[in-house]
């Protein structure tokens, strides 16, 4: 019997273990982006949707470590994007905005008002996708 | 032991008997793959290495399913960690993809291995080739980031 407990035991920790594991968040390391140069012109309207909804957590100031290496909408205006790196953040712009999964769901449950309305997600897609669109064909 | 722990003990061993039946498709395998990335761009061999043995399990239609694999309940997390991870990214269809897309792609790439997010934790463990120093990843990143610059020189 106290074999079973020998073999199940690490058996089940084993699941445990790896189950908890990748929640462990390790080291990390600063990113450091190539070739600056180009720049986006954010029109009002667009640039107050983002203040109301994405600048919290996708600028230089913000807190949110993950949210500001992953988009930083500082760098669509200071040229510290490359115009590769621009195209790249507009397209994952719109990919999350067609999907609506941003905010983050906890934020948009903690903060209704800061959620997009209808209105806002597809004005603000609209305008990602042809600031896209234009500088693929520049 | 005690008639009731030994009864404990065989609920556990019969119920992981159980699981083992639970029908779950497995994560599609295919070998020739004509819209691979390294089909269609050069790529410098130690980065191919790197990105074919830490990545190609999870993001690649070139899945090599280690005997574990079969045994619930690690089968269910490693097939669900395949259908997610090639939804997100599969470099075995990466010509299929535009230039936006690519490029959403490397940049991505180069922030999570930047950050040390991907490979999965767990990868590793069971890889230990998959580990990646930080020499290997800032190879990566450089990598990804040149690459998603030359798309759109003109
Ligand atoms: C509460 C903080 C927060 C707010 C507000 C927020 N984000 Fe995010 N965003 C994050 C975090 C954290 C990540 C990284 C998520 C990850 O990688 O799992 C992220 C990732 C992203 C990404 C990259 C997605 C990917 O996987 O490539 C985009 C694009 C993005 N956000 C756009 C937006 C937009 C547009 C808004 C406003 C409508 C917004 N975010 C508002 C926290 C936030
Ligand atoms: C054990 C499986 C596994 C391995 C190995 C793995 N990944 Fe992933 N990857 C995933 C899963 C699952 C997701 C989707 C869930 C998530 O974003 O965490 C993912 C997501 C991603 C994303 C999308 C992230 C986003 O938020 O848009 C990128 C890019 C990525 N992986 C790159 C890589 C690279 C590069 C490697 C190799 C260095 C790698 N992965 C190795 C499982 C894996």
């Amino acid at each position: 019997m106290s074999k079973i407990v020998k073999v199940i035991i690490p058996i089940i920790s084993f699941i445990v273990f790896f189950t908890l594991l990748p929640k462990l968040e390790l080291n990390q390391v600063q990113s450091i982006n190539t070739k600056p140069s180009y720049s986006i012109l954010i029109p009002a309207n667009i640039q107050s949707i983002l203040d109301k909804s994405c600048i919290g957590c996708h600028s230089s100031d913000s807190k949110n470590f993950k949210g500001k290496m992953k988009l930083n909408l500082d760098h669509f205006t200071d040229g510290k994007y490359s115009k590769g790196k621009l195209i790249a953040k507009l397209r994952g712009m719109a990919k999350v905005l067609t999907k609506k999964s941003m905010p983050p769901k906890k934020f948009r449950a903690k903060y209704p008002d800061k959620v997009l309305t209808a209105q806002e997600n597809s004005v603000l897609l609209d305008w990602v996708k042809v600031q896209g669109h234009d500088l693929m064909t520049k | 032991m005690s008639k009731r722990k030994r009864l404990f003990w065989y609920s556990i061993l019969g119920l992981l008997l159980v699981i083992q039946v639970y029908p779950l498709s497995k994560p599609e395998v295919k070998i020739h793959n004509p819209n691979d990335i390294f089909n269609h761009v050069k790529v410098a061999g130690d980065v191919k290495t790197m990105i074919k043995t830490a990545c190609y399990d999870c993001h690649s239609y070139e899945v090599a399913f280690p005997w574990y694999s079969n045994v619930a309940p690690v089968k269910w997390q490693i097939y669900s960690d395949i259908n997610d991870g090639r939804a997100k990214l599969n470099f075995s269809n990466w010509a299929l993809m535009d230039k936006a897309d690519q490029a959403d792609a490397l940049d991505n790439i180069a922030s999570e291995v930047d950050g040390d997010d991907m490979p999965l934790k767990i990868y590793p463990i069971m890889h230990p080739k998959a580990k990646l120093t930080k020499v290997q990843r800032k190879k990566i990143v450089d990598w990804a980031n040149n690459y998603l610059d030359g798309l759109f020189d003109d």
